[in-house]
C-alpha cells in the first residue's frame, strides 16, 4: 500500500478520547485487586493446612487407631475418623441425593406454573432449610433421634443429610430447568408419558449437572462439624456398626484434638483437617470432570 | 367442499375452432376428492388459554393423504389449531378446546380419551429441530422403545426404513453411534421427521418446519412431504407461502378479528379451499389481500 | 391498517395505465377509420400511421413490464391474473389497431364514390357496431366485469351477419371489380375487430374472478 500518497480518509476511526479508556483500566485494576485480596485467605489457609499437616500424613496416619492425646504426633493416626467421615457421608449422601432428586424432578416436572400447591411448598421449605444453622439441625436430630436411640454414625448421617437435602433439590432443580422445553415437547409429541418424558429425556440430558451437584453437596457434608456434635459422640475408636454406638468422624476428631493442649494431638488434628480438605478437592475435581464429559457428549 | 369450477370455454372467433379454455392456469396438481375420507373434523372449536379466546368457531375437516397447509398472519392461532389436533395444548396449564374436534369420527376430547395414545397416532414436527442429546440410532429407536419393541433386529430395521424415509440415510448411515447433536440444521429437521415416521403415525402435523433453514434444506423437506404423502395425511403450518402453494393441496387462511369496544382479539378461520383456488382466486377479501401481501 | 408493496402496487398502476392507453387509441382511431372510409378522406392514414407506430412501441414495453414483475414480485391471486391477463390481451389490442389502420388505408374518393347505398349502410353499421363493442370491452376492463363477454358475444353474432349480408352485397357483382375486393377485405377487418373485442371480453371474465368489483 502506497502510504506516503494515499490521501486522508475522510471518516476518522480512532477512539474519541474520553474518560472511558481511563475508567476501563482503573476499573481493571480494582477487579484484580478484589480477586487478590480474595485470594489472599483462601491460599492462606490452603497453605498452613497443606505444611502443618503434610508431615503427618502416611498411609499409616489414615489407618491406624487414634491414640491418647498426649502421644505424639508420629504415633496412630485417623483412623476411626477417616472411616467414620467416610460411612457417615454415604449414608448421607444415600439417604438426602435420591430424595433430593425426586423433590427436585416433582418440582421442576409436575410443579410448574406455580399452581401445583404441594410443590410451592416444598420449595419453600427447601428454602427455608437451605438456612437453617448446621449445629440447629444436629439439636434438631438429638432431640429426636439421638435422645431415644442414642448416638450413631446414623444419627449423623440423618443430621447431613438434613444438611445435603435443600442443596440437592435446589441445584438439582436449577438443572433440571436448564433442560430446553423443545426437548420434552419432541418426547410429548412421540407419545411419551410425563414420568417416561422425564426418565428418559429430562434426566438424561441434565445428569452430569445433577450429579456434580450433588457432589458439591456431599463435599459440603463432609466437612459439617457441629452437627456431628451432638449426635455421634466423638470417640476414638472405629465402630463398625454404623447404625448404633457412637463413632467418630474426621471433622468432630479435628475439634476434639484442636481444643486439646497436647503437641501430638493438635499435630493430628492438622493431618486430619488436611485429609479432609484432599477429600473435599477430589469430590470436587470429580465433579468437574463429569460436568466437562456429559457436557461434551451432549454438544 | 365443492368441486372445482368449470373454466371459462369461450369459441375463439379466430380460428372458429372450440375453445382453447380462458381458465388461468393448469388443472390442479392432484383431483381434490370432495368427498374423500375425513381424518379430522373440526365443528364450531373454540379453544382458551385461560381466559383469553385464542381462536373462536373454527371448523374444518382435513382429508386423508392430503398436505393441508395453515397460513396466517401472526396471533391469528394457526399454530394453536395445529396443536389442538394432537393434543398437545394439554401441556400448557389453562389451555381449554370448546367444540367438537373429530377424528376419523371419534371425539378426540371425550372422556377417556388418552392424549398418549392421540399422540401416538398424531405426531408432530416442531419449527426448531430439537434432537434428543442421544445418537443418532437412539433418536430414532425411540419412538419405537415407548412402544415396547425391544428387539434389537427390528429396531434396527425400524431405524434404517424410518430414516430412508426421512431422506437421511445414506449420510448418516456409517454414523448412527455418533451424537445427533452434530447434525445440521437441515440433517437435524429431516432426523425429526425420521423419528416422528418411525412410529408409523397416521397423521404427521408440522409446525413451520422449514423456517429455521436454508433453502437447500427446505427443499429437501419439501421433496421429502411429496414423497411419504402417499402414506400419510400431513398438516402444515406455515410463514412462507410459496412453499404453501409448493406442497399443499388445500390451505386455511388463518385470520386475527379485533374487536374495537372490547379492545380483544381472537383468531378466525377466513377462507379455507384448494391451494390453487385460494391462491388464484381467493373467495374472501381478505384471503386476497393477505396473499397479495397488501395486509399482514 | 397501512398497506404494503408500495412500489410494486405502482409497477401494476403503471401497467394499467398503459393498457387503457392503448385501449383509448384504438376506440378514437376505429371512430376515425370508420369515418375516413366512408367518407374518402385519407388525412388521417398519417395519423393513424403513428399511432401505430406507438402501438408497436408499447407493446413489447408492457410485455417487458409484466414479465418483469411476474419475475420479481412473485405474484398470485388478483395481481397475478391481472399480470396474465395483460399478456394475453396485449396481441388482440395490437392485431384490433393493425387492422383499423389496414381499414383507414383503403379510404378513398374512388372507392367512397363506388359504393352502393346498401353497402355503404352496411359498413356504416359495421362500424358503429364495432366502435360499440370496443367501447364494451374497454367499460369490461375498467370496471373488470366478468358478464361483458355474455352479451358481447351475442352481438358478436349480429356483427357475422352483418359481414353475411356485406358479402352477399358485394357477390351481386353491382360495383367494380377493385371496389368489391377491397370492401370484401374491410368487412373481413370488421369482422375480425368484433371477434377480437369478444376474446378480450373473455380474458377480462378471467381477470374478473369470484370476488365483486369494487364499488
Amino acid at each position: 500500500m502506497a502510504a506516503s500518497t494515499s490521501p486522508q480518509p475522510s471518516v476518522d476511526l480512532r477512539e474519541p478520547s474520553s474518560w472511558r479508556k481511563t475508567k476501563n483500566q482503573i476499573t481493571t485494576v480494582l477487579m484484580v485487586l478484589a480477586l487478590l485480596i480474595i485470594m489472599v485467605p483462601l491460599v492462606f489457609v490452603l497453605v498452613t493446612v497443606i505444611s502443618k499437616g503434610i508431615g503427618i500424613i502416611s498411609a499409616q496416619f489414615l489407618t491406624a487407631s487414634i491414640p491418647p492425646d498426649v502421644l505424639p504426633g508420629n504415633i496412630g493416626g485417623m483412623g476411626p475418623a477417616v472411616v467414620g467421615t467416610l460411612e457417615i457421608t454415604a449414608l448421607a449422601t444415600v439417604m438426602a441425593v435420591p430424595l433430593g432428586l425426586l423433590g427436585a424432578i416433582y418440582l421442576n416436572e409436575y410443579g410448574r406454573g406455580g399452581k401445583n400447591l404441594l410443590a410451592r411448598v416444598i420449595g419453600f421449605m427447601a428454602d427455608v432449610m437451605t438456612g437453617v444453622p448446621s449445629i440447629v439441625m444436629g439439636l434438631f436430630i438429638f432431640a429426636i433421634w439421638t435422645l431415644h436411640f442414642g448416638f450413631s454414625g446414623l444419627g449423623g448421617a440423618f443430621a447431613l443429610a438434613c444438611l445435603m437435602l435443600p442443596l440437592v433439590i435446589r441445584s438439582s432443580q436449577e438443572m433440571l430447568s436448564l433442560v430446553p422445553d423443545a426437548l420434552r415437547e419432541g418426547s410429548y409429541a412421540l407419545g411419551a408419558s410425563r414420568a417416561r418424558v422425564t426418565v428418559t429425556v429430562v434426566l438424561p440430558t441434565a445428569i452430569g449437572g445433577i450429579v456434580s451437584g450433588a457432589l458439591l453437596a456431599v463435599a459440603r457434608a463432609a466437612g459439617e462439624t457441629a452437627p456431628l456434635l451432638f449426635t455421634i459422640l466423638t470417640v476414638t475408636t472405629t465402630n463398625k456398626n454404623v447404625f448404633s454406638g457412637p463413632t467418630t468422624a474426621l471433622p468432630a476428631q479435628i475439634f476434639a484434638n484442636a481444643t486439646s493442649p497436647y503437641n501430638g494431638a493438635q499435630a493430628r488434628a492438622w493431618g486430619a483437617a488436611l485429609t479432609l480438605i484432599v477429600i473435599a478437592f477430589v469430590l470436587l475435581v470429580g465433579a468437574r470432570i463429569i460436568t466437562a464429559r456429559f457436557t461434551r457428549v451432549g454438544r | 367442499m365443492e368441486p372445482q369450477p368449470e373454466p371459462n370455454v369461450v369459441t375463439d372467433r379466430h380460428t372458429e375452432a372450440p375453445a382453447r379454455p380462458q381458465a388461468g392456469l393448469a388443472p390442479p396438481r392432484q383431483e381434490l376428492s370432495p368427498t374423500g375420507t375425513h381424518v379430522f373434523d373440526a365443528n364450531g372449536i373454540s379453544i382458551y388459554y385461560s381466559a383469553f379466546r385464542a381462536v373462536t368457531d373454527v371448523s374444518f375437516s382435513i382429508h386423508e393423504n392430503e398436505i393441508t397447509a395453515f397460513i396466517g398472519p401472526s396471533g391469528c392461532g394457526k399454530t394453536t389449531v395445529l396443536r389442538s389436533l394432537n393434543r398437545m395444548n394439554d401441556l400448557i396449564a389453562g389451555a381449554r378446546v370448546e367444540g367438537d374436534v373429530r377424528y376419523r369420527d371419534a371425539p378426540l376430547y371425550g372422556p377417556g380419551v388418552s392424549p398418549i395414545a392421540v399422540r401416538r397416532r398424531i405426531g408432530m414436527v416442531f419449527q426448531k429441530p430439537n434432537p434428543f442429546p442421544k445418537s443418532i440410532y437412539d433418536n430414532i429407536a425411540y419412538g419405537p422403545r415407548i412402544n415396547g419393541i425391544r428387539n434389537k433386529g427390528k429396531l434396527d430395521e425400524i431405524v434404517e426404513r424410518s430414516l430412508q424415509q426421512g431422506a437421511l440415510w445414506d449420510e448418516v448411515k456409517n454414523r448412527l453411534k455418533a451424537s445427533a447433536m452434530g447434525l445440521s440444521g437441515g440433517q437435524a429437521q429431516r432426523l425429526c421427521i425420521a423419528r416422528t415416521l418411525a412410529v408409523e403415525p397416521d397423521v404427521v402435523l408440522m409446525d413451520e418446519p422449514c423456517s429455521a433453514l436454508d433453502p437447500i434444506a427446505t427443499s429437501a423437506i419439501e421433496d421429502l412431504m411429496h414423497e411419504i404423502k402417499s402414506r400419510y395425511t400431513i398438516v402444515i403450518v406455515t410463514h412462507n407461502m410459496q412453499q404453501a402453494t409448493r406442497v399443499s393441496d388445500r390451505t386455511a387462511f388463518f385470520s386475527v378479528l379485533r374487536n374495537e369496544e372490547s379492545d380483544t382479539r381472537t383468531g378466525v378461520l377466513v377462507e379455507y379451499g384448494p391451494t390453487q383456488q385460494i391462491f388464484e382466486d381467493p373467495h374472501d377479501s381478505r384471503t386476497q389481500a393477505y396473499v397479495t401481501g397488501r395486509v399482514g | 391498517m397501512a398497506e404494503h408493496r408500495q412500489e410494486f402496487q405502482q409497477e401494476l398502476d403503471a401497467i394499467e395505465a398503459r393498457v387503457i392507453e392503448m385501449f383509448g387509441m384504438l376506440a378514437e382511431d376505429l371512430t376515425r377509420a370508420t369515418d375516413a372510409l366512408l367518407t374518402g378522406n385519407n388525412e388521417v392514414v398519417k395519423l393513424l400511421n403513428e399511432r401505430e407506430q406507438v402501438i408497436q412501441a408499447l407493446y413489447p414495453e408492457l410485455e417487458a413490464l409484466v414479465s418483469r414483475s411476474i419475475l420479481l414480485q412473485a405474484p398470485v391471486a388478483s395481481d397475478l391474473r391481472f399480470l396474465l391477463t395483460v399478456l394475453r390481451i396485449l396481441p388482440e389490442l395490437e392485431r384490433s389497431h393493425s387492422l383499423v389502420e389496414h381499414i383507414a388505408r383503403r379510404a378513398d374518393h374512388f372507392l367512397s364514390g363506388e359504393l352502393t347505398s346498401r353497402s355503404r349502410g352496411l359498413v356504416e353499421r359495421m362500424g358503429e357496431l364495432s366502435s360499440d363493442m370496443w367501447r364494451q370491452a374497454t367499460d369490461s376492463w375498467y370496471q373488470r366485469d366478468a358478464s361483458a363477454v355474455g352479451s358481447l358475444s351475442e352481438r358478436d353474432e349480429e356483427m357475422d351477419e352483418l359481414h353475411s349480408s356485406l358479402i352477399a352485397e358485394l357477390a351481386s357483382g353491382r360495383m367494380a371489380l377493385p371496389v368489391t375486393m377491397e370492401m370484401t377485405l374491410v368487412a373481413r377487418f370488421y369482422e375480425r375487430l368484433g371477434d377480437h373485442a369478444v376474446n378480450v371480453a373473455g380474458r377480462v371474465s378471467y381477470l374478473a374472478g369470484s370476488q365483486k368489483p369494487p364499488e
